[in-house]
């Protein structure tokens, strides 16, 4: 080995050896792609924006990595935050940033790929790029610097990271990311400058390329235009996947050799979400229904399993009990799974369809966790008016299926600060929570063990492209003041813990969930002051962002408390995910009415969404 | 095929389960993923290959394995051993065969045989330190190692469970041998195993405190063999 690469080795060592899980840095995982660099033409560093634990026990990026890398010639390689350890002795030896499977610099490399699955990752992106000595803005950067690029449920309001990011992949990147990196390598290898590749992919729909739309904003600080330019259409509109079955799917996941958060195989039931409870960003961005079918997640299910040695499989989705074929799913299923040892996981389970039937036939496979249910809100009036249908009865009836078939551990989750949430909602989840505990005093088989009931409340973050996109959300006095008054309304029960979501970060996360470019000046200087690692407690500090806004003459209640205009520009206005426009606000009308809208399977409301799929019909 | 329900148990009526111990290496990458996720790494190995691991009886049976003596972090080795049991007989050479190619670049099967002495009379570990200094001087650096170890005592602070003690580690000290190695040194030394182990770093440790001068720049374990008390190769 020559002795630059040995010295660099020996510091890498020498450096593992002082800090906290040295193996989340080394890469060397079963089924982990090592290609040769001599056969490869083209390299993407595909980044997680948080540390390894949290980033490979990511669906997404398993199966982009996957995708990638069946394209012989380019060598797809994962990137994760270090921690605070590792960046400080990262940052003293002037090591940067690598890619796990060769140790390589990620600045040589073609493209930086970032996913952004929430808003408190963002911080954790930039800090990457300044770790890795790529120049943080993109008009900064040169022909040598590798393409930035950007996906996830976040890049469907990317603003305040636009000037970051060279082109945002919108939608699912199955298709739409290998079509992005061919043409990048194309123009590259035909001599084209930086300028010329980006006005070429526009040609590849679903990406928007920031650069070329101009955003003015009026004198009340909202938006006044935005203007597109060099051909760019005025709205990007997302990519989906046609047909699920076709879509790829990583059988030969990457296993880690050590302990990761999700320690199994997730199955992907279906995407979207029938419900369109009036909160829920995922729910709705990622219509139009589209189901696996059982065959196919019966092959994969099997092949997983057998490529990796995992003893647990996951069914996900964003509302499990709602997949078309889940008994027969579950009951072939428990047929390979019983012989195997292998224990079945049913998170995302509703309460009115939680069946007592098919928990008792899973019994022997189910994994024994505690369940969870999200019932939102506390009384049935709010729960219609964010169109979570579901009834109190239903809520206790799945409660009681649950306790008969032997749980005695539920968590329950709600948010506070819906809107036209009232005092009497905020007391009504200790109501509810109480008829809970009366069900299972009524109908647990074995009442010795007792019961734990534990309560989440976070606090409601409006979120883009949902019925509630122009909602202002409470201020952080508000919130403390509802969370004081259930704390008191739970004293009286005294086997429900209760759990209430930090109060600041949310309130962060609402300013950068609608926030536009403007923000990104703060973004630039929180990271310039130290933030790396905004989504855990040891690294965020509001004060922190609270300077930041100062500084620019920002402020966080314009973004995070404001109720919006409806006919209010909005900063993610130049992307489109399916949905209409006046369905989104004919559906928050609805909310202040009381009014519940039927799930897609009772009948279609027209949100829009059909439209993104050949032939026009969601697979309900 | 064996009744599900059998299975669960373990030990059904008239399934016996095979013993078996693998001799494996521990090197690269995989030097820095510990114990307790290596235990993890070979479970899912061995489900990998097809080889069925016999599982512990309860609500929540796991496989069982059981790796003779842990290895350091960061530690290489060409000397581990592990035991188990299959459901179903197999040949050596098939588990070798298969579990390396299930096991993730780093471990490697280096035998499979039957039998084997138990654990707890592994009594003795040959270690290969590196020892790489900034500006080595290695004739000046052997001599000062060599005082190190020709003292009548050496005491070190040792970390227990019930805080630090102080111990002599000499007795625990069977030889040792400093030689040139490329561009470094290397130190061979043969330690006591278990009940008590001298764990190497701490030796090294030890050295660094007599003579400041004998801090490396980086160090290296490799872990090289393992002997019984009357110092056969163990198995």
């Amino acid at each position: 080995m020559p002795d630059k690469d040995l010295n660099r080795s020996r510091i890498f060592e020498k450096m593992l050896m002082r800090v906290q899980k040295p193996a989340r840095y080394t890469g060397g995982e079963y089924n982990a792609v090592m290609k040769e660099k001599d056969k490869i033409s083209f390299r993407i560093a595909f980044c997680f924006p948080d540390v390894y634990e949290i980033g490979m026990s990511n669906l997404g990026l398993q199966i982009l990595y996957g995708r990638l890398n069946q394209m012989e010639d380019i060598w797809c390689e994962r990137v994760f935050a270090p921690w605070l350890d590792m960046e400080e002795e990262m940052r003293r030896e002037h090591y940067p940033l690598f890619a796990l499977e060769s140790g390589d610099a990620i600045r040589n490399f073609d493209i930086v790929a970032f996913s952004l699955g929430y808003e408190m990752s963002y911080i954790a992106m930039l800090n990457m790029l300044d770790l890795a000595g790529i120049p943080m803005r993109s008009a900064e950067r040169s022909d040598g610097d590798p393409f930035v690029i950007a996906g996830g449920v976040c890049a469907y309001n990317g603003e305040p990271l636009a000037p970051f990011v060279d082109a945002f992949c919108l939608g699912e990147g199955e298709e739409e990311l290998p079509e992005l990196v061919r043409k990048i390598q194309n123009e590259r290898d035909a001599g084209r400058s930086r300028e010329e590749i980006l006005q070429s992919l526009l040609s590849v729909p679903g990406i928007y390329v920031p650069a070329f739309y101009t955003i003015q904003y009026g004198e009340d600080g909202t938006i006044s235009s935005i203007r597109s330019e060099n051909g760019a259409p005025d709205v990007v509109t997302k990519r989906i996947v046609e047909n699920m079955d076709d879509a790829y799917f990583p059988e030969h996941m990457i296993v880690p050799s050590t302990e990761i958060v999700q320690d199994r195989v997730a199955l992907e039931l279906f995407r979207g979400c029938i419900r369109g409870c009036r909160f829920c960003q995922a729910g709705y961005c990622y219509r139009p229904i589209r189901m696996r079918s059982e065959k196919k997640l019966l092959e994969q299910a099997v092949n997983t399993c057998r490529n990796t040695g995992y003893q647990q499989i996951t069914l996900s989705s964003l509302s499990t009990s709602d997949y078309r074929d889940l008994p027969a799913l579950c009951n072939d299923l428990s047929e390979y799974c019983v012989p195997q040892n292998i224990k079945l996981s049913l998170p995302s389970l509703r309460a009115d369809t939680f069946s007592g039937e098919l928990m008792k036939q899973m019994k022997n496979v189910l994994r024994r966790s505690g369940l969870t249910f999200a019932p939102e809100a506390g009384t049935q009036r709010l729960r219609d008016a964010i169109n979570k249908n579901l009834t109190e009865h239903e809520i206790l009836e799945g409660c009681k299926a649950a306790f008969q078939s032997g749980w005695n551990a539920v968590k329950l989750y709600f948010m506070l600060g819906l809107p036209t949430e009232t005092d009497e909602d905020v007391l009504g989840i200790a109501d509810l929570v109480y008829q809970v505990y009366l069900t299972w005093k009524d109908t647990s088989p074995n009442k010795n063990r007792g019961i734990r009931i534990t309560v989440s409340t976070a606090w409601f973050v409006p979120k883009p492209h949902t019925p509630f996109q122009w909602e202002a959300q409470i201020t952080p006095e508000e919130y403390q003041r509802r969370v004081d008054l259930l704390r008191d309304a739970f004293k009286r029960l005294k086997c429900v813990t209760y759990n209430w979501h930090d109060v600041r970060t949310s309130q962060i996360e609402a300013v950068l969930a609608r926030g536009d470019r403007r923000l990104a000046d703060v973004l630039e200087e929180v990271q310039r002051q130290g933030g790396k690692l905004d989504s855990w407690e040891e690294s965020f500090s509001y004060e922190r962002w609270m300077k930041a806004m100062d500084k620019f003459h920002l402020s966080i209640e314009f973004y995070a408390n404001r109720e919006r205009n409806f006919r209010e520009v909005l900063p993610w206005d130049m992307v489109s995910v399916g949905l209409r426009r006046d369905f989104l606000w004919k559906e928050r009308n609805l909310c202040y009415e009381g009014k519940t809208t039927q799930d897609c399977r009772k009948g279609c409301a027209g949100c829009g969404a059909n439209a993104l799929r050949k032939g026009g019909r969601c697979d309900v | 095929m064996p009744d599900a329900e059998q299975m669960h148990c373990g030990k059904a009526a008239g399934a016996m389960s095979e013993a078996y111990r693998v001799r494996f290496s521990k090197q690269g990458k995989m030097r820095f993923v510990s114990h307790l996720d290596l235990v993890r790494t070979f479970q899912r190995s061995f489900r990998r290959a097809g080889l069925d691991l016999r599982h512990s009886e309860g609500y929540v049976p796991h496989p069982i394995i059981s790796i003779a003596l842990p290895l350091s972090l960061g530690f290489s080795s060409t000397c581990e051993l592990m035991d188990f049991e299959l459901i179903h007989q197999e040949t050596e050479a098939v588990i070798e065969n298969k579990l390396n190619l299930s096991l993730p670049d780093g471990v490697q099967v280096t035998s499979c045989y039957r039998g084997g002495e138990p654990f707890r009379e592994l009594m003795w570990v040959s270690y290969r330190v590196r020892l790489f200094y900034h500006e080595p001087d290695n004739r000046e650096i052997r001599e000062k190692i060599e005082q190190f170890f020709c003292q009548q005592e050496i005491n070190v602070k040792k970390k227990t469970k019930k805080g630090e003690k102080q111990i002599d580690i000499v007795p625990l000290l069977h030889e040792w041998k400093a030689e040139e190695d490329g561009t470094g040194l290397a130190l061979n030394m043969t330690v006591h195993a278990q009940e008590p182990g001298l764990n190497p770093m701490l030796v090294i440790q030890a050295m660094q405190e007599y003579n400041s001068e004998l801090t490396a720049e980086h160090v290296l374990y490799e872990r090289k063999e393992i002997w019984t008390s009357d110092f056969k190769i163990f198995r």
